[in-house]
């Protein structure tokens, strides 16, 4: 007995860190984005996360320097797109402002918040979100430990049903009561804990978040709880078999794993692969509970049967727990790939990190199983006190795993993270003197065209100390668009060698040539770096229509969007038409031609001879051979806005 | 010479003669000092490292009249971070054919890019004369490197090339003194190798029987 209560406590730490997918409404893009200089105040502030937000419970604000709010009313849902948030602005003149956003996942209740600055008619100064707000915050340790006794609750639930019904049907009448009924009020509890997490992350009540879809959800999750426990109750008063009661309690508790699933992320997932995305992760869920709640419930009876019958429960478990170790391997890492996404997020991301070190720890945890298996079961009775020992280790070892799988659930899976923090990313490039006495690292955040913040830092090419100038600057030429001149940015010095400013330096798209010129009392190196800004997420709709070519209509930002199509589409001299269109539907006149370069993806573009069709006409003549082609279009508008965008065909 | 001819030859040296004392880039700055004006920057914008240049300094009093007269009295500095030259004699770039009156020159060759200010002190028509010029974005050229200009291939500078010998000199030092490091240890090794080797076959001889 004493084995299995610790076998107990140890699987309740084990569940309370149950199962992964975990995630947060993170932003995705913005309009306007952060540090973008616009000529005219906008009148919407719409912001697109990766997950769908509650509206109801989600704020989105924009103040101008002084303080003062111009955004007026709620954050609104934008029709047609379910992940974005809108919110009017008042009619403000030029200056800064600060877009401040708070979220409230509706897919798992997740709060999020950031902010960032565009400008009117002015640059903004400090205008990147930092990676780290991009990723957003972690979970509250209160959401945490409720998903935790929730998960215990909902496992326990299902492998006492399958244990004392199917593999020990005896233990339908041996097991004790008080086992079952704290399942049922561990599941419930959790529910309730999750929901006042989430209210008091969002800062409502919880009468409040009931009325929402995360109420409902909430709702959906804890009426079989309920029902299971009425069941129990029921049943427990009439003469009968006690397993039918235990059966529908465990039906009941996959019912509720199903609603949580489906209210989580795999149910989150776009398209087709929704509902196998969601019956994945609830093998993965039941797997979980029949292996280690059926472990737990097996240990709690094993004293409590008679010998012949608790080898028979235990040989019967052993094969059960095996399809079930061999269910939660592989809905494990077919969930891990949905959620990681990619070798590089595997490695590079504290959430693939984890998933590593996870799948190292379940390794061992297989290993406990097949000794339990192969090596104690085979020669029980004999080896009953065996069984229990290696059966607590199990579980203890279950215990770190499913802890790292806390953790894992507070943390918003690598692939979302992936894509806010490659957005908000900035970018960096390095290089030397041809003396190579300095050597620079140059850091432009966020990294896009417009206004960056830019922080160099130069140390001494062989000894990497940092390198006090008297002056640093840096010269901006596009490689494009030498026709625009070169331009200065004086930096001031930040200390141990960083030396920092603001500007708007690189207006466009493209490549740039930046030379830092770093000086010093005696002496003064220019370092020349070659700089490519980051394109903004675009949004691409494209229309085909029979014998005609292509056509791509690419959002440029600010309701403008650039109608591109390839003449004739086929390999070979193609004319590249651009057109761009402002937000009332009329041809944009662009005053100063535009720059198209094209290039195989991941190589250099070249740029090709632009003519002029139109105001915001302009074609440019390219041979293009067949396969993929990725084709950049660099402009200004009269009123400075940039006009840049990407295109990748493949003819 | 008709009058029209005339007339067409004048304007001819009109044009000319404004042409000539328009430069392509002209960035200097200009300040007021009492009676005088100083008009000050280089002789030769935009300015290029390793290229013959000059300090140029425009004199004219108050009415906008060049000062022609001025002989040594007022000299030049220039500073580049924490180093100086000169003071540098002005010396005159007309005379009564050609140049611009009240132009006065210090040749230099400037051979780093970057800041560079002009020090300049002494008389003007017994006008006391102390003013610093510094170049930037708003005044007048900072120095750029050639290499921003050179086609079809850009070659280091004299200054680069010098730089990276300076640099290469105490790399093949500390190389050496690796490579002697390393070449000690090797010595080490092998002497305790064939040593091991030795007393291995001692031993296997000692332990074989008669």
């Amino acid at each position: 007995m004493r084995a299995a209560s610790a076998a107990f406590s140890a699987l309740l730490i084990a569940l309370a860190a149950t199962l992964p997918v975990s995630g947060h409404a993170l932003l995705r893009r913005a309009q306007p984005g952060p540090g973008a200089i616009l000529q005219r105040a906008p009148d919407m502030a719409t912001l697109t996360f990766t997950e769908e937000p509650e509206p109801a419970l989600s704020t989105i604000q924009v103040v101008d320097a002084n303080g003062r709010v111009v955004s007026s009313g709620a954050a609104q849902p934008v029709a047609g797109d379910p992940l974005a948030l809108s919110v009017p602005i008042r009619a403000a003149g030029h200056g800064v402002y600060t877009v401040s956003w708070r979220t409230v996942s509706r897919v798992d209740g997740h709060v999020t918040g950031g902010a960032f600055a565009f400008g009117v008619g002015v640059s903004p100064a400090a205008a990147a979100l930092s990676p780290a707000a991009a990723a957003g915050p972690p979970p509250s340790t209160a959401s945490i430990l409720s998903r935790w006794i929730f998960y215990t609750g909902v496992a326990g639930l299902t492998g006492t049903a399958w244990v004392w019904t199917l593999a020990a049907p005896a233990a339908s009448a041996a097991g004790p009561t008080w086992y079952v009924w704290l399942w049922c009020a561990a599941a419930f509890t959790g529910v309730a804990g999750i929901g006042f997490a989430q209210a008091a992350a969002a800062g409502v009540d919880i009468g409040r978040l009931l009325a929402t879809s995360l109420g409902v959800s909430l709702l959906l999750r804890a009426l079989p709880v309920v029902l299971a426990a009425v069941v129990l109750g029921v049943l427990r008063r009439r003469p009968g078999p006690r397993r039918w009661g235990l059966a529908a309690a465990g039906v009941c508790a996959a019912a509720a794993m199903l609603a949580h699933v489906a209210a989580g992320h795999a149910g989150a997932t776009p398209g087709a692969l929704r509902p196998v995305n969601i019956a994945v992760q609830w093998l993965h869920f039941l797997g979980i509970g029949c292996w280690l709640g059926g472990l737990a419930a097996l240990l709690v009876l094993g004293a409590r049967l008679a010998s012949d019958q608790a080898v028979a429960a235990a040989r019967r478990f052993s094969t059960g727990a095996g399809i079930a170790i061999v269910a939660v391997a592989a809905t494990g890492v077919l969930r891990a790939v949905d959620n990681v996404g990619s070798w590089d997020a595997l490695l590079s991301t504290d959430y693939g990190r984890l998933v590593m070190i996870k799948a190292a720890l379940l390794l061992v945890l297989a290993a406990l199983g097949a000794v339990n298996r192969y090596r104690v079961i085979p020669r029980l009775p004999a080896r009953a006190g065996t069984l229990r020992r290696v059966g607590g280790a199990e579980l203890a070892a279950a215990a770190i795993v499913l802890l790292l799988t806390g953790v894992l659930t507070g943390l918003a899976p690598a692939r979302q993270t992936e894509e806010a923090v490659a957005a908000a990313r900035p970018v960096v490039v390095t290089g030397q003197d041809f003396a190579t006495s300095v050597r620079v690292r140059l850091e432009i955040a966020p990294g896009y065209p417009g206004a960056n913040r830019f922080v160099l830092r130069a140390v001494d090419y062989d000894t990497g100390r940092p390198i006090a100038a008297d002056r640093v600057s840096l010269a901006f030429r596009s490689n494009e668009r030498p026709d625009l001149g070169t331009s200065t940015l004086d930096l001031r010095a930040a200390g141990n060698g960083v030396y920092t400013a603001d500007g708007a330096n690189l207006s466009l798209g493209g490549t740039w040539t930046v030379t830092a010129l770093v000086q010093r009392a005696t002496t003064s190196v220019d370092v020349a770096l070659a700089v490519a800004p980051k394109f903004r997420p675009q949004t691409i709709r494209t229309i085909r229509a029979p014998g005609q070519p292509t056509l791509y209509s690419i959002d440029v930002g600010g309701g403008i969007v650039l109608d591109a199509y390839l003449d004739p589409d086929r390999p070979g001299f193609n004319e590249l038409h651009a057109t761009y269109i402002s937000p009332s539907g009329q041809e944009l006149p662009v005053p100063t031609p535009i720059t198209i370069a094209v290039g195989r993806p991941g190589q250099p573009l070249r740029a090709v001879p632009v003519r002029r069709f139109g105001p915001g006409h302009f074609i440019g003549d390219a041979q293009l051979g067949p396969g993929a082609w990725r084709i950049e279009y660099s402009g200004t508008a009269r009123d400075g806005t940039v006009l840049d965008a990407r295109l990748d065909v493949t003819l | 010479m008709s009058p029209t001819v005339a007339r067409c030859f004048a304007a001819f040296v009109a044009i000319g003669g404004i042409a000539s004392f328009a430069p392509g880039a002209w960035a200097h700055e200009h300040r007021t000092v009492a009676t005088v004006q100083m008009t000050v920057g280089w002789g030769d914008e935009p300015t290029y490292t390793g290229f013959k240049n000059s300090v140029q300094l425009i004199l004219q009093d108050k009415s906008g009249k060049p000062i022609t007269d001025l002989v040594d009295t007022l000299k030049v500095e220039v500073r580049f971070g924490s180093q100086s030259i000169g003071p540098l004699d002005l010396e005159r770039a007309f005379a009564k054919t050609f140049g611009r009156p009240g132009d006065y020159r210090a040749q230099i060759v400037p051979t780093r890019p970057g800041t560079y200010s002009f020090h300049f002190i002494g008389t003007v028509d017994n006008q006391k004369i102390d003013q610093t010029f510094t170049s930037s974005s708003t005044t007048f050229d900072n120095v750029q490197d050639a290499a921003a200009i050179e086609f079809p291939v850009k070659d280091p500078s004299t200054a680069d090339l010098g730089g990276r010998l300076d640099r290469i000199g105490p790399r093949v030092d500390e190389a050496r003194a690796a490579a002697g490091r390393a070449s000690t240890l090797g010595a080490i090794g092998l002497v305790a190798g064939v040593v091991g080797i030795a007393v291995g076959l001692g031993a296997m001889r000692r332990r074989r029987p008669g």
